[in-house]
């Protein structure tokens, strides 16, 4: 919770930091001088030039691109710029630009600048002792490297960690992040950043009052650092664990040999720390006034580099040399002190400030108020340390439950993308057969329906070839005879007439044999009447059982065939048989209903008519039976079973 | 005679031979339409004025043309006008002989007289006018089955019983004392003789000998 809150906290900071650039974003962009950028940025980063030239470069080259609002240039300035403006103490300014780095590289969706630019915000709010946020920022960038998999930049946010913890006190948790820092380290080659923690461990156990480890460590630091700029430093913390523990004299050959170094010059900050120590080391062995010289030499180095924290140290020193001799000037020094921790926020020199301070005070009032103030601010020193610490224990338990809930969700992601691309795998199958059957249903569907629309299409053409076949055969012959007879005059009305009506009466029974019918309802009934309509004085038409069996339950295609065949069977009759009596036999034989028809007619030799034939087809299709028996001059039988 | 006639029929000439066996019948005021619709209308105008027509002869099938008609068929016309004018006489006059059709007209719809169009379709028109007249149905032959009862033609297991006693050489009196025996109904032997003649008369035999040869030869027994 603590840590979204502080991340809320950071995103509503970063808004509002955001606001006056987009603003300026908005601004018509200028062409860009792309060689003058070019000429600026190789300045910047030129480390043979001087600094402040360097700087100047930088400064002309972002603005040159932030002109163009060309983002990829700005971010390459900006690396460069925060980078001097931190080298050249301008903290502020250099936290400003990361925060313009971050702005842009978000804008940019770039996660390796965001991780960095959140590095060098936190790296840059360590170098103000705005501790709380440095942490933040850190294990911010911490996070964007982790998802990136860069060891050597997750590394290097865990070194500072391990430096803040260090400097709070709480030298343990800072051993344990060296270490893990130099885990992320082991597969580069990096000395430069090893020998910064090792250099880390040996401070911590010199302020555990280890100096045995200390000087371990700091050996490893020294022979490890490829910087012959800090190998100097890490000397110079060699030789104040003499001084720490009395042995001056090791001591002072230690600076000696330091400052017997050319380099030492180009660091003016560590030339003066070494200076200051060398006097302050000798002035202990020998409390030789001679050598508040030297430490004003330093002190005097250090206020043109602008060093606080080396004035105070000097000051601290100053003020000790003059106790003895000088009260006044030892109590200015103390002051000093005083101010300039007050200054930086620095509440342990501070302390150590009032404590001179004390120490040196000429009237009991003041003493006293220093006194108070001292206690006031050694509680509140404690509080303070013991509440950062208590942020700081929250927030890396938050980090570090974080990173175990990021790698149970990772692990838990696995699982269910797993599961996701199983179950997918399994829906794809699914799909992939559904679609297949879908498909081969559909195929075959279609192959049915376009079989039975030939089917259909060929029963139609039959049926039409038969229609026209008998138009032709029956109607139109007969009507031609008619017209002959008609040219001849020998024509007698009468036979015309009959001629005729013969015509007539075939066209009639065309349209009975192929017309509609209605065979819903009361099919004995229909069927009664189909064969009475051929009954007449010349035909008697008998039946038997039509009435017993069950017609009405059989389906509308059986339905249809009985009619027809029938009404095939009778047309037969009527026109062939010259039959005097009709005999049809309705029963159920084995669950199917057999219809025997017999006549008392001429009979035929078994040719089977069109219709007979489309007829036997049918049945057959239904799976029945028609068989037809005939002899010349012995009726003709069939026999339906349905 | 009818003194006010209307004809429905789509076809011109046949509607001319209608209108002429009309004449010949001296039937006064004859109007004939060609569609249904029109004839309903004008059978309801003259009702409505008191100069009702007491007949319509009407075509069953009319063509569908360009009209939209509300009544599309003689057979839908006769329905409606049935109910509104129970005393309207209605002639069908068509084609159409299927007996099913017929029957459903003549009891169902209550029309008076069907006539089949044919050779003599107008000698039939003219005989049913006349008997429609005197309150009276007519059907022309070729339907007259149309309304006889269905049990006519069909003979029974009994009926070839019977015949079969017959072929074993049994007498009408040797079969009514065997079926009074074995309890098969009707025994009597009036009814026995009856039975025989409508089987010589369905099967067109002229003697008992003739009925079982025939029935023999159609392998009924």
């Amino acid at each position: 919770m603590h840590h979204i809150r502080f991340i809320i906290a950071f995103l509503a900071l970063s808004l509002l930091n955001c606001k006056p650039e987009s603003l300026e974003n908005n601004q018509p962009s200028l062409p860009i001088k792309k060689s003058f950028f070019n000429i600026q940025y190789q300045k910047s980063t030129d480390t043979s030039l001087d600094r402040a030239e360097r700087l100047k470069g930088a400064r002309l080259a972002y603005k040159e691109a932030d002109k163009g609002d060309v983002d990829s240039l700005k971010i390459k300035a900006l690396l460069e710029l925060t980078k001097l403006l931190n080298m050249e103490h301008k903290t502020d300014s250099a936290l400003i630009y990361s925060r313009e780095l971050l702005h842009v590289a978000r804008q940019n969706n770039d996660s390796v600048i965001i991780g960095r630019a959140y590095f060098k915000l936190g790296y840059y709010n360590y170098e103000k002792f705005i501790l709380d946020s440095s942490f933040i920022y850190h294990n911010e960038s911490i996070k964007i490297f982790e998802l990136l998999k860069d060891s050597l930049q997750i590394g290097r946010n865990i070194e500072i960690l391990a430096v803040i913890h260090s400097d709070i006190g709480n030298y343990s948790v800072s051993d344990e992040l060296a270490i893990e820092a130099l885990k992320f380290y082991k597969n580069f080659d990096k000395p430069v950043y090893n020998a910064t923690l090792y250099n880390c461990l040996a401070i911590n156990a010199k302020l555990r009052q280890e100096y045995q480890e200390a000087l371990y460590w700091y050996q490893k630091a020294i022979e490890t650092t490829t910087s012959e700029k800090n190998k100097l430093v890490y000397l110079n913390n060699v030789a104040n664990i003499y001084k720490k523990t009395g042995d001056y004299e090791v001591a002072i050959k230690r600076y000696e040999s330091i400052l017997e170094n050319e380099k030492i010059i180009s660091d003016p900050k560590n030339y003066s720390r070494t200076l200051d120590n060398l006097a302050y080391s000798r002035w202990l062995l020998t409390k030789d006034p001679v050598y508040i010289k030297e430490c004003l030499k330093a002190l005097k180095i250090r206020i043109e580099i602008d060093d606080i924290k080396g004035q105070i140290m000097s000051n601290i020193n100053l003020s000790e040399m003059y106790f003895d001799n000088d009260i006044a000037k030892s109590r200015e020094h103390a002051h000093n002190v005083y101010q300039l921790a007050t200054q930086i926020n620095h509440a342990e020199d501070r302390l150590e400030g009032l404590a001179l301070l004390m120490r040196s005070s000429n009237t009991p009032n003041s003493y006293n108020n220093y006194a108070k103030e001292y206690i006031f601010l050694t509680d509140s020193v404690k509080r303070a340390h013991e509440k950062l610490e208590n942020k700081f224990a929250k927030i890396y338990f938050d980090s570090e439950e974080n990173r175990d809930e990021n790698a149970a969700l990772k692990t838990a992601n696995l699982e269910k993308e797993l599961k996701l691309s199983q179950s997918q795998q399994m829906n794809t199958i699914y799909l992939s057969l559904g679609i297949i059957s879908i498909i081969s249903f559909v195929l075959i569907f279609m192959l049915f329906r376009s079989r039975y629309q030939k089917e259909k299409l060929e029963e139609v053409y039959l049926t039409e070839t038969r229609i026209s076949k008998i138009v032709h055969d029956e109607v139109a012959n007969d009507l031609y005879k008619t017209m002959v007879d008609l040219e001849s005059d020998n024509s007698n009305k009468e036979i015309l007439l009959d001629n005729l009506e013969q015509v007539y009466e075939k066209t009639r029974d065309i349209s009975r044999e192929f017309n509609a019918l209605d065979l819903e309802t009361d099919f004995s009934e229909v069927v009664k009447d189909l064969l009475y309509a051929y009954k007449n004085e010349d035909v008697n038409i008998i039946t038997k059982g039509v009435s017993q069996v069950d017609l009405d339950n059989i389906d509308i295609p059986e339905k249809t065939l009985i009619y027809r065949v029938l009404q095939e069977l009778m047309t037969n009759m009527k026109k062939h048989s010259q039959a005097s009596l009709v005999i049809l036999t309705f029963q159920m034989v084995n669950n199917k209903l057999q219809i025997t028809y017999s006549d008392d007619g001429v009979g035929c030799e078994i040719n089977k008519s069109n219709g007979l034939l489309n007829a036997e087809n049918r049945i057959n299709s239904l799976k029945g039976k028609l068989t037809l028996h005939s002899n010349i001059n012995e009726g003709f039988k069939a026999t339906i079973i349905i | 005679m009818f003194k006010k006639v209307i004809v429905a029929e789509d076809q011109d000439d046949i509607n001319k031979g209608v209108v002429a066996s009309l004449q010949e019948l001296e039937v006064p005021e004859i109007q004939h339409v060609q569609y249904c619709d029109d004839a309903y209308l004008r059978i309801k105008r003259a009702a409505m004025d008191n100069k009702p027509f007491e007949l319509l002869i009407t075509d069953l099938s009319f063509n569908a043309d360009h009209r939209e008609q509300k009544l599309s068929s003689g057979e839908d016309l006769s329905e409606v006008l049935r109910k509104e004018f129970p005393d309207l006489k209605i002639i069908m006059y068509s084609v159409e002989d299927r007996l099913q059709r017929v029957r459903h007209m003549m009891q169902k719809l209550g029309i008076n007289a069907y006539v089949c169009k044919g050779r003599h379709g107008l000698k039939d028109l003219s005989n049913a006018i006349e008997l429609v007249n005197n309150d009276k149905t007519y059907l022309s032959s070729h339907v007259s089955n149309a309304l006889r009862p269905s049990q006519d033609l069909e003979i029974d297991d009994f009926d070839l019983l019977l015949v079969e006693k017959l072929s074993h050489g049994l007498s009408q009196d040797e079969i009514s004392s065997e079926f009074k025996t074995k309890n098969i109904s009707p025994s009597s032997l009036s009814s026995i003789e009856k039975r025989l003649n409508k089987l010589k008369i369905e099967f067109k035999a002229n003697n008992a000998i003739h009925l079982v040869s025939k029935v023999k030869d159609l392998g009924l027994i």
